[in-house]
């Protein structure tokens, strides 16, 4: 059962993602809705995936995969961007933000499990 | 009116003639008896002198109307006396006196000019009468001629006019004063005789000759004919020449008078005066061209002034729009991740399943609106390469396919070989993805889909060049057309230059987001194509883009 971290300040978009990934019983799901404690939660939890929104209060989604990257602990588990501000069109054929992949909200179960399939085999 | 005889009546002044009268001492008989008969008949002596130097103050001051003059025994002498009299003949008339019938003295005495020449011995006073008569009306007469000829005298002696009359053979007959100055020959009297091949060169004295023999032969006048010619400093001299037949009294042609009139100084300031209308008339131009320019830079000006409130308005926009997906975004996540929830928890109720798959639907509609608000005012970048066109096309028909209802859709594609375009594939194949999906929505009931290709060169001629191309595109430039039609109902002529606004949209709310349009010609101006909409005179709307073509050399 893959372990999933999901670290966005929607708490009710965090909330109906764990309930609706839990459902389909494949998937062990934490969710964050502070981006400060990150990384505190992600030593804790030991996801195979995290996936962070990117506009979050205090600090945001870009600060928080630097920090995960630079614990050595974290270090090797994906990062995935899920972000409301840019259209897949409208960053043209990029497929990456910062050299990580992104999901554009608002987003399906279907494609969060293709992203998960695809990174941790 | 006198009577003087019965049978005669002449007419005669009712003033009394004043005689004087010169007749040496002891000549008989006396004038004065003669005349005394003649008062009645209005004939007074007024003076009387014994020699013409006793008679020299009262001459002088002319009082008399007529001088019965005897020369007494010397007749030549003494007419000798009266022609050294200057007022005698040109004003006052005088009749000479002879004692006996002399020939030679009555030649010399109608040469110094006497009106008459009498007779003493057989004078009778009706004689004398008719005499004096005749003699006063002679000098009236003389009198009259005179005044005219000092008229002539007045215009060839003042008038600063070339005046000149000649003969049959072009020799001059009379001129004016002002001729005789201009050939610097003295006296006028002394040109007599003369003609122009005398003073001036055989091509100009040849010319005139010709002219004056065509006057003289057809009797055909010249009227102010205008004539040029060099001067040996150099200087060109104009004249307005205007001559005449000369006529004898039988109307016969004997010659020709002309005027000719220095033009000069006219012709000088004429040259000038259009010298300068030339350069007030090229400043004019100047000036229509340095306006015209104005208006040009003035519209170029409006136009980039249009284009920068166009641009603005769209930077608002893509703030709104970033701001607004942001916001919207995350709560639409929110709906579609609980629909979703919901759908694997309830999904096996129909009917809940269809009001969960309605609630996913709407949350991608309202995404897509987003979506295109964001792909029409996101910065823009393109990467331009060599691409066929056609293949372009194909392959954006196949991603409307969803849109294509094959039983009333029929999709027309008419590509012609056509050389690459300059484009960036994904923004151009969007370009066609849009007008596609407007075409056929335009054709909700079915019709035809038609997309043709075709090479085309600038020539600027006609709407070749017309509309937007223009400002695009120069003469000479290969293009690629690409024209997209529809059989729709077109567009509304008053909505025709609106369609590229953004948020303008014919469609009902929810089937577009009113900026596919807009989104069209950002891109083609971006690659720097040009997108035209017009409804086609067979109905249905028609697009023409117009790409540039990949420069071969």
């Amino acid at each position: 059962m893959k372990r999933i971290l999901i670290v966005d300040d929607e708490s009710a978009f965090t909330r109906l993602l764990r309930l609706t990934l839990e459902s389909t019983g494949q998937f062990q799901v934490e969710e964050l809705n502070d981006g400060l404690r990150a990384v505190e939660v992600a030593r804790a939890f030991m996801p195979d995936i995290i996936f962070l929104d990117v506009v979050m209060p205090e600090i945001d989604g870009g600060d928080v995969a630097s920090k995960i990257q630079a614990d050595p602990e974290l270090a090797g588990i994906p990062i995935v961007f899920l972000t409301a501000i840019v259209s897949p069109k409208e960053a043209g054929n990029e497929t990456d933000i910062g050299g990580f992949p992104f999901l554009a909200k608002p987003v399906s179960v279907e494609a969060i499990k293709k992203v998960v399939e695809a990174h941790c085999a | 009116m006198t009577k003087i005889a019965d049978s005669v009546t002449v007419p005669r002044t009712t003033q009394t003639v004043r005689l004087l009268v010169i007749e040496p001492e002891g000549s008989a008989p006396r004038l004065r008896d003669l005349v005394d008969h003649l008062v009645g008949h209005g004939f007074r002596i007024i003076h009387e002198f014994p020699n013409v130097a006793a008679a020299d103050a009262a001459l002088e001051r002319e009082t008399a109307d007529l001088v019965l003059a005897d020369v007494g025994e010397d007749g030549l002498h003494g007419l000798a006396q009266l022609a050294a009299q200057p007022a005698l003949g040109g004003y006052v008339p005088f009749i000479v006196i002879d004692h006996s019938s002399r020939e030679d003295v009555a030649l010399h005495a109608l040469h110094i000019g006497a009106q008459d020449y009498l007779v003493k011995g057989k004078l009778t006073p009706p004689r004398l009468e008719r005499s004096m008569r005749w003699s006063l009306e002679r000098a009236r007469i003389e009198r009259e001629l005179k005044k005219d000829s000092d008229l002539l005298r007045a215009l060839l002696d003042y008038v600063p006019d070339k005046i000149y009359f000649k003969d049959r053979h072009s020799r001059f007959l009379r001129v004016s004063a002002s001729v005789s100055d201009w050939l610097k020959a003295g006296d006028p009297a002394g040109l007599i005789g003369k003609s122009d091949f005398n003073y001036y060169t055989p091509e100009h004295a040849e010319a005139t000759f010709a002219d004056e023999q065509r006057v003289i032969e057809n009797g055909q006048r010249i009227v102010g004919k205008i004539n040029q010619r060099t001067l040996p400093d150099g200087r060109t001299e104009w004249s307005s020449t205007t001559k005449l037949p000369l006529r004898d009294r039988h109307g016969r042609i004997v010659g020709t008078f002309g005027v000719t009139r220095d033009l000069t100084e006219l012709k000088e300031l004429e040259i000038e005066l259009a010298e300068e209308r030339n350069r007030l008339s090229a400043a004019n131009a100047e000036l229509s061209t340095a306006l015209e320019k104005l208006r040009v830079v003035h519209e170029d000006l409006h136009n980039v002034q249009l284009q920068l409130i166009e641009a603005e308005k769209l930077k608002s926009i893509g703030r709104l729009a970033a701001g607004v997906a942001h916001e919207v975004k995350n709560p639409l996540a929110i709906i579609s991740m609980g629909a979703e929830f919901l759908s694997g928890k309830y999904g096996g109720d129909e009917t809940t399943a269809e009001v969960l798959k309605e609630l996913a639907d709407a949350v991608t509609r309202a995404d897509d609106v987003i979506k295109g608000l964001l792909d029409f005012s996101a910065p823009r970048r393109v990467e331009l390469h060599a691409h066929d066109l056609n293949a372009i096309i194909r392959s954006a028909v196949q991603l409307v396919r969803g849109e294509i209802r094959g039983d009333a859709h029929k999709v027309d594609l008419d590509l012609a070989e056509i050389p690459e375009v300059l484009v960036d594939r994904g923004k151009v194949s969007q370009v066609f993805v849009n007008l596609f999906t407007n075409a056929l929505q335009a054709m909700p009931e079915g019709g035809t889909l038609s997309v043709r290709t075709r090479a085309e060169q600038i020539t600027g001629v006609g709407a070749n060049i017309g509309g937007e191309r223009s400002e695009v595109f120069q003469v000479g430039d290969q293009v690629v057309v690409a024209e997209v039609a529809d059989t729709g109902p077109g567009i509304p002529p008053e909505m025709l230059g609106r369609v590229f606004e953004p948020f303008f949209t014919t469609k009902p709310t929810g089937k577009g987001t009113g900026l596919g349009m807009s989104v069209v010609r950002s891109i083609m101006n971006l690659q720097h194509g040009t997108v035209v909409m017009r409804n086609r005179d067979t109905g249905g709307a028609v697009a023409t883009l117009t790409f540039k073509a990949k420069d071969i050399s």
